[in-house]
């Protein structure tokens, strides 16, 4: 059986505005792509939204292996068990959940910041800097 | 197919009955026509184009309110008097048949010397090879199916001044227009649009059978008016836009052709920082564009360094404890069971023992052996992966700063443009004065409206959007209703109909595109006379025409160029069409320098050699030099004399 990957219904238009609207950063490129950085993103910052109603968009196999990757030790660094790799329906469950926590973040970063989208790249690039420098500083002091 | 004969009768300057026979043999395509300015030449492209179209498409300003009907006729005709302006076409085709096309307008004198038309009617007629009774045909099926349909025309007949300029200003506009017309889709256009029609027309009707769908539908309707006014407003700030091109065009060609010295320097340096600027733009948004694309695929990485680092411990962990790999692998303990005793002699052929390691082995051929398989498989990657996350602030600082470089590169060439104006300024010419002004007010024109058109664009998206996103709840509404069943199967046939067309539209015109670049290129070779400077002509999907030269680059190209560019084009479209009819121009050599119409000359010949030609040329066009280059080409050579006094032309044989 070919898995599925999936969003909260509710999410979903947000994933769609950050592929669709010109002036998005991710525009015309995948939902994946939404979908790993939204992950990404949300598991910085340690936020996580369990889905209301699921709503599938593609299946694994769009995902590169770079990606996969990610998701995998996402789930891993999330459970703190080596284990969990074997465990498709949880790994994705882990990732969906900090994807569907993230796209909120991302959708304001990109389409509500005071510049306008054309700014968005700009501000995406500040929070990946501060979100890991902070983190970087954090870990030198303590 | 060729023109056998031309006949004018009273139209325009043409007074009584002219006759107009032209040739075509293998080695000799051209006819030419020649006459000074004002003898008839562009409205002999006039009398063919309302012979079978019923339209003068080329008049000049001066004549358009003025009937057809020959002057000198039209002062001798008594009050209540009639006569007839007639132009009558005689073509065959490669297998001998003959084609006739008259039409005919009649004239009436009334009182105060007014001349009123009365009738216009256009007949046709058929002949089959060597046979001499013509026989009537629908006009209509003769000029479409045999002679050449209207949307395609300007691909054959065309005039030589409008031809230059295809390639000066509104490039990609002509292009696509050029393209859609020789596809001949808009059949499809006119079905798409009924179809949206019908859509709609059910839609309505299913409003009135649930309230949600009701509501539905009228977010529908408004959002689909705003779309429709934000679509004309685009088109509209579109037109604006290219008419400021236009007259920033004609500026900047008014300051270069200035005679002062010190003005045409400054311009042709402004030009080059100009140029300088635009190729610097295209690098700032390559880098831009770069820089977004690391963020959007490296930034996760970086994101999840924490994760990739946790992983890696995990796994390090796992194998210095030796839970991985699996302590005994899975063939070894299959191998003790199918023997059914232990290395240590132990018999464990069956009982607790036996369960045991039966146990053991489904352990760790689930969880162990598949997590090693797992971690191998994992290692390489994320090694790389940790690299490139490693690597990722150095790569965007690099990128950031190539960026500030080629922006403070920017700021110092918008600088100098700056300085440049003042410099012209200051040079206290009023008129100079005048035109920099101007151009200072459009530039900033220009740049407002690209501004506007890019958020109505984004608001015009959308909508676009909105519409679909209502049109699949309406559509999600309508198949719950069960009645409503029947009115849903209707409009999802519709929609699949629309869906399908579109894509066809989209293969042919793409199809159409590229196939007139091939095309184009072919012939832009043959005619072109520095054959190794040219590579590639391309037209792009969004229409705009770039010629490559043998570096690889974009390169620009001179008048002559340009019209051989032109020319190609045309004989590109001409083939697209399928259709083969005559090809007329009109003036072909006079907005071009002499060393080029020499060069156009020797390759019009070559131009679609077994296709008639008819050149409508100047007296001042055709030269000694150009006529020693045509004539050995040259079937059949007129001279329209023009009397000035009487403002009538005859045609005569050369």
């Amino acid at each position: 059986m070919v898995m599925k990957f999936f969003v909260d219904e509710k999410a979903h238009k947000l994933f769609r505005d950050l592929v669709d609207i010109k002036g998005s950063p991710f525009y015309k490129k995948d939902l994946k792509d939404v979908f790993i950085f939204s992950m990404a993103l949300a598991f910085k910052l340690g936020k996580r939204k369990p889905l209301e109603k699921k709503k599938d968009i593609a299946d694994i196999s769009v995902f590169t292996e770079s990606q996969l990757l990610l998701i995998n030790s996402v789930a891993v660094a999330t459970e703190n068990k080596l284990e969990i790799l074997l465990d498709e329906k949880k790994k994705f469950e882990i990732a969906e959940e900090y994807a569907n926590a993230g796209v909120y973040i991302l959708h304001e970063i990109v389409f509500e910041s005071k510049e306008g989208v054309d700014d968005a790249i700009k501000i995406l690039d500040k929070k990946i800097s501060s979100l890991v420098i902070s983190n970087e500083e954090k870990t030198n002091s303590g | 197919m060729i023109i056998k004969k031309i006949i004018l009768t009273n139209y325009r300057q043409y007074k009584g009955k002219q006759e107009i026979p032209l040739g075509f043999e293998r080695d000799k395509n051209i006819n030419i026509i020649v006459g000074v300015n004002g003898a008839g030449k562009t409205n002999l492209l006039n009398a063919l184009n309302w012979c079978l179209y019923g339209r003068e498409d080329h008049l000049a300003e001066s004549s358009i309110h003025h009937e057809m009907l020959n002057d000198s006729v039209r002062v001798s005709l008594k009050l209540g008097e009639k006569a007839d302006v007639s132009v009558e076409m005689i073509c065959e085709n490669e297998k001998g048949w003959g084609f006739r096309i008259i039409r005919r307008k009649e004239f009436l004198k009334g009182k105060e010397n007014a001349i009123l038309p009365v009738r216009e009617e256009v007949s046709a007629f058929i002949k089959l090879p060597h046979r001499q009774d013509w026989d009537p045909r629908p006009p209509e099926f003769i000029i479409n199916y045999k002679i050449l349909p209207y949307g395609v025309k300007d691909f054959f007949f065309f005039d030589g001044e409008r031809l230059i300029k295809l390639f000066e200003e509104r490039t990609a506009e002509k292009v696509k227009n050029a393209i859609l017309d020789v596809s001949q889709i808009s059949l499809i256009d006119v079905t798409l649009d009924h179809l949206e029609k019908k859509k709609y027309e059910y839609y309505k009707e299913s409003k009135k059978m649930s309230p949600q769908i009701g509501e539905l539908n009228e977010k529908i309707e408004a959002t689909k008016k705003g779309l429709d006014e934000l679509k004309r407003e685009i088109e509209e700030y579109e037109k604006s836009k290219r008419d400021i091109e236009n007259s920033l065009r004609e500026i900047e060609n008014k300051l270069r052709g200035y005679s002062e010295e010190r003005v045409k320097e400054l311009e042709s340096q402004y030009q080059e920082l100009e140029n300088e600027r635009r190729l610097l733009r295209d690098e700032i948004i390559g880098l831009e564009e770069e820089l977004k694309s690391l963020l959007i695929t490296e930034g996760p990485l970086v994101l999840c360094k924490d994760a990739l680092e946790i992983i890696g411990k995990l796994m390090k962990e796992k194998y210095e404890k030796g839970e991985l790999p699996p302590p005994a692998t899975e063939d070894f303990v299959k191998e003790l069971l199918e023997r059914g005793r232990c290395i240590c002699g132990t018999d464990i052929s069956k009982g607790e023992r036996r369960r045991n390691i039966e146990d053991f082995l489904e352990t760790i051929s689930t969880i162990a052996t598949k997590l090693d398989e797992e971690c191998r498989r994992i290692k390489p990657e994320l090694k790389e992966i940790l690299k490139v996350a490693e690597a990722f602030f150095d790569r965007k600082k690099l990128l950031g700063q190539r960026l500030i470089e080629k922006r403070d590169k920017l700021k110092k060439i918008e600088d100098k443009l700056r300085d440049l104006m003042i410099k012209l300024k200051n040079l206290n010419i009023e008129e100079i004065k005048s035109l920099i002004g101007q151009k200072e007010e459009y530039e900033k024109q220009k740049e407002d409206i690209i501004a506007t058109i890019a958020t109505k664009n984004m608001q015009r998206e959308y909508a676009e959007r909105q519409i679909k996103e209502w049109e699949s709840k309406l559509k999600k509404e309508l198949r719950k209703q069960e009645k409503l069943s029947e009115l849903n199967t209707k409009i999802e046939i519709i929609e699949n109909c629309i869906n399908v067309l579109r894509e066809i539209k989209n293969e042919i015109l793409e199809e159409v595109r590229a196939t007139v670049e091939n095309f184009t290129f072919e012939y832009f070779k043959e005619l072109i006379w520095k054959k190794q400077r040219f590579k590639e002509i391309k037209i792009d999907k969004d229409y705009t025409v770039t010629i490559i030269n043998r570096y690889g680059l974009k390169t620009s190209t001179s008048a002559g160029e340009k019209e051989i560019l032109a020319l190609s084009f045309m004989a590109a479209l001409r083939k697209v069409s399928g259709f083969e009819a005559p090809v007329i121009i009109d003036t072909p050599l006079a907005r071009i320098s002499k060393e080029h119409r020499l060069n156009i000359a020797n390759a019009l010949p070559k131009y679609l050699q077994d296709t008639q030609i008819i050149l409508l040329l100047t007296d001042e066009e055709y030269t000694e030099d150009i006529k020693r280059i045509l004539e050995p080409r040259t079937v059949a050579k007129y001279l329209l004399q023009y009397d000035d006094e009487k403002d009538e032309t005859r045609v005569v044989k050369w």
